[in-house]
């Protein structure tokens, strides 16, 4: 195994691209200004020079066209990866994703395989308001057929894009604005993996389990470590990917703490953790369950532009940290 | 800092002891090892020694005050070295302790009422239900401290830690319909006893456990009678026993006893008894009865190849079985030596918990009370006891003539687990043989 670099999330993101597209002739970049701007995150940025036009293919604004090329693509062998300028605009993809793409190896009696993935930015953070901010992770999940992959951390999001491009399925790979820049250590090997379903304790703990993915693994991992020192010993459980579900990691550490905590950015009606939530209560950790379950998730409004209002939207450390205590009675 | 002496802890029984008298006086000088006061325990008056020198600061417990073990009872110290401040520190913590009462005393009530808010249902965790499940405890008990009176896991675990009762308590507390809760143990550990169900139906007004009326007595059980009871009960319920009897004829022991009786006095100054005759006689059997003298440790037989006799001294308070060591390598003058010498200590109660324990076989002896027979109960973790009954004349046939001779009503009680009747009988038979012909024990 080679060494470990330390990198951002976007770098991370962009060198599994870049591993994959080495390895496989047939993986290619499309999506609106991935080539000469190099993406509206810069997450493309130099793919062009190495990989040229073919293979890094700027798009017209359509979303709908773009997907449905790509689902396309997909079917007649190659293996493409879109990227969706932000998460919000995958809802005129749907069709092409949902009717098409997430249907067609069930439709054609498995003949057909689909190996798309569809990358796109989700979350707020940026000031980008209610039409650029949403997490709509719980949509994909809810169509079989999908694949939903949300990494927290940049080797995470390595491993898990690399086994998404190698994937027979489609996959909607969410990644998360404000983690952008956030840094870590990435291990440079080629073949460094992350099976999708397989999620990963991030810290250990015996009193509290959290259950958190994307943006605000971060945010939970700060609060855990601060709680560690006034005794409280949290155990967080990143799931990375919704769809599969590593189910069985969820419920051993439930078992275990006998609390649980949920907690995503993503609006509390309908959101993923819901579904979280009603797998631990029908599951064998329903009897050791020694207090209610504990959501804690975005605001069921649209994301205000309002930068004080846009922050308030979404769980803060405060919240995540009243969120634990409250299920501890303390 | 001062030294502090603690109430010892001699003998794996001992919960508690009473000082009985303090040697020194607040303030008197002492030198270690020099006595300082003497306890009573559960079974023996034992000597306290000093550790350390230097003067006796403070006295903690009066005398006649019973103490648990480990409690610390006095300092010793250079004058006018501060002692910790244990009064105050004990005021501190009751009042501590009140407060607390008094917060979980309100919060209970405010719990009782949410609990029960929906008619019948219970507010529980999953967790506290499983538990609750598999201990078998009923959750409408249980007091919930989560938020709404909630019953959490922990409620549910710590309930089987909260009441421990003595069943004697829990029956009359039942019967009085009397909550077990509401009632503050004072046993080991808060377990619950009798005294303290029968003080709490006299503070509501029930005194029927009280004196009842002036033909009856309550005496609490002392911690021997406690012991004994404990003992016996555990002997009795464990071991399945049955008794061989047997007659001896005495003539020979008897005279034994007349023509070295005299020689004995003259060299240890004791007095020689039959029933020194008969610990001898016994010594010398179980060796040759290995299972007789023997203990039951989980699915081993341990057989001892030496006799530590232990022998019944019925006293006032409760009975007492001090033991011979070493019994099977001594002479009839040695036996009697050491039989006099507990036998006159345990009156004083003078003996140290050591010389009460390790025995292998136990005689039990109420022939001076005229008993001709009985069925002794086995001494744990003993295998056997022998009963020896009074010497009475028997009418024989001899010769065609009626004469009488003194025969001896010999009980052995055998634990069935470890031996069978022939073990015993065999050994009864040897016994009553070396009884018979006491010559026959020199060879």
């Amino acid at each position: 195994m080679k060494d470990m670099k330390e990198m951002t999330y976007k770098d991370a993101v962009k060198l599994a691209m870049c591993e994959e597209m080495r390895r496989d002739e047939n993986v290619f970049l499309m999506g609106e200004d991935v080539g000469l701007y190099g993406g509206a995150f810069g997450v493309s940025v130099g793919m062009i020079e190495e990989f040229g036009e073919e293979r890094v293919r700027d798009t017209p604004i359509s979303e709908a066209a773009i997907t449905g090329a790509a689902a396309g693509a997909a079917v007649t062998g190659m293996r493409p990866i879109v990227e969706i300028m932000f998460m919000d605009f995958t809802t005129i993809a749907m069709d092409a994703l949902v009717n098409q793409a997430a249907k067609m190896r069930y439709m054609f009696g498995g003949k057909a395989k689909v190996p798309m993935t569809l990358r796109c930015p989700g979350g707020s953070g940026t000031g980008a308001a209610a039409q650029h901010s949403q997490s709509l992770e719980a949509w994909f999940c809810h169509v079989p057929g999908l694949k939903v992959v949300v990494p927290g951390t940049p080797a995470d999001a390595k491993g898990l894009l690399k086994a998404a491009i190698r994937d027979d399925n489609p996959v909607v790979f969410v990644e998360q604005k404000t983690l952008y820049k956030e840094k870590g250590m990435v291990p440079l090997d080629e073949d460094f993996i992350i099976p999708l379903g397989k999620g990963e304790i991030k810290k250990e703990g015996s009193d509290v389990t959290v259950v958190t993915y994307g943006r605000m693994l971060p945010r939970v991992l700060r609060v855990a470590e601060e709680l560690e020192k006034e005794g409280i010993s949290v155990e967080v459980v990143d799931p990375r990917t919704l769809v599969p579900l590593d189910k069985e990691l969820i419920i051993n550490s439930v078992i275990k703490t006998g609390r649980v905590v949920l907690v995503n950015e993503a609006c509390k009606t309908g959101g993923f953790i819901g579904e979280i939530a009603a797998i631990i209560a029908e599951s064998e950790a329903f009897d050791y369950l020694d207090a209610p379950i504990v959501r804690l998730a975005g605001l069921d409004i649209p994301i205000p532009y309002n930068p004080r209002l846009e922050a308030a939207a979404v769980p803060s450390e405060e919240q995540i940290r009243a969120g634990i205590m409250k299920v501890m009675n303390r | 800092m001062a030294t502090e002496v603690i109430m010892p802890k001699a003998g794996m029984d001992m919960k508690e002891g009473q000082i009985i008298k303090w040697k020194k006086k607040e303030g008197d000088y002492i030198e270690a090892g020099e006595v300082l006061l003497e306890i009573m325990t559960d079974k023996v008056n034992m000597e306290v020694e000093a550790e350390t020198s230097g003067y006796l600061l403070k006295i903690l417990y009066e005398e006649g005050a019973k103490v648990p073990v480990i409690t610390p009872i006095a300092y010793i110290g250079e004058r006018g070295e501060k002692i910790p401040e244990i009064e105050d520190k004990a005021k501190v913590t009751e009042e501590i302790e009140e407060a607390v009462e008094k917060e979980i005393v309100q919060e209970d009530i405010q719990v009782a009422t949410n609990v029960m808010d929906i008619a019948g249902k219970v507010r529980a965790t999953p967790a506290a239900r499983r538990i609750a499940r598999e201990r078998n405890i009923d959750l409408t008990k249980v007091k919930g401290t989560g938020p709404k009176g909630r019953i959490q896991k922990a409620d549910v675990e710590n309930y089987r830690d909260s009441i421990k009762v003595t069943p004697l308590a829990r029956r009359i507390a039942k019967m009085e319909g009397l909550d077990l809760e509401e009632i503050k143990g004072s046993g080991h550990e808060g377990k619950i006893l009798k005294e303290d169900v029968v003080g709490a139906l006299r503070s509501k007004g029930i005194a029927d456990y009280d004196a009842l009326d002036e033909r009856t007595e309550v005496i609490p059980m002392s911690n021997v009678r406690k012991i004994i009871a404990e003992r016996m009960t555990e002997s009795y319920f464990s071991a399945p026993t049955f008794t061989l009897n047997t007659e001896v004829d005495m003539r020979n022991a008897i005279k034994l006893r007349q023509d070295v009786k005299d020689i004995i006095l003259k060299e240890t100054g004791k007095k020689l008894t039959i029933n020194d005759i008969i610990l001898l006689a016994t010594s010398r059997a179980l060796m040759k009865h290995p299972f007789v003298n023997s203990r039951l440790s989980d699915d081993n037989i341990i057989l001892h190849k030496y006799v530590n006799l232990a022998f019944a001294i019925g006293m006032e308070d409760g009975l007492i079985t001090p033991v011979i060591k070493d019994a099977h390598e001594m002479s009839l003058s040695e036996i009697v030596v050491a039989a006099k010498d507990l036998q006159e200590r345990a009156m004083k109660k003078k003996l140290s918990p050591d010389e009460l324990q390790g025995s292998t076989f136990t005689v039990s002896n109420l022939g001076m009370y005229g008993i001709t027979y009985f069925n002794p109960i086995i001494n744990q973790p003993n295998t056997a006891i022998l009963g020896v009954s009074a010497i009475v004349d028997k009418l024989v046939k001899k010769d065609e003539e009626i004469t009488t001779i003194p025969v001896m009503n010999l009980s052995l009680t055998l634990d069935h687990r470890v031996v069978d009747g022939v073990t015993g009988a065999k050994f009864l038979q040897d016994l009553k043989h070396l009884l018979e012909n006491p010559l026959s024990m020199l060879i």
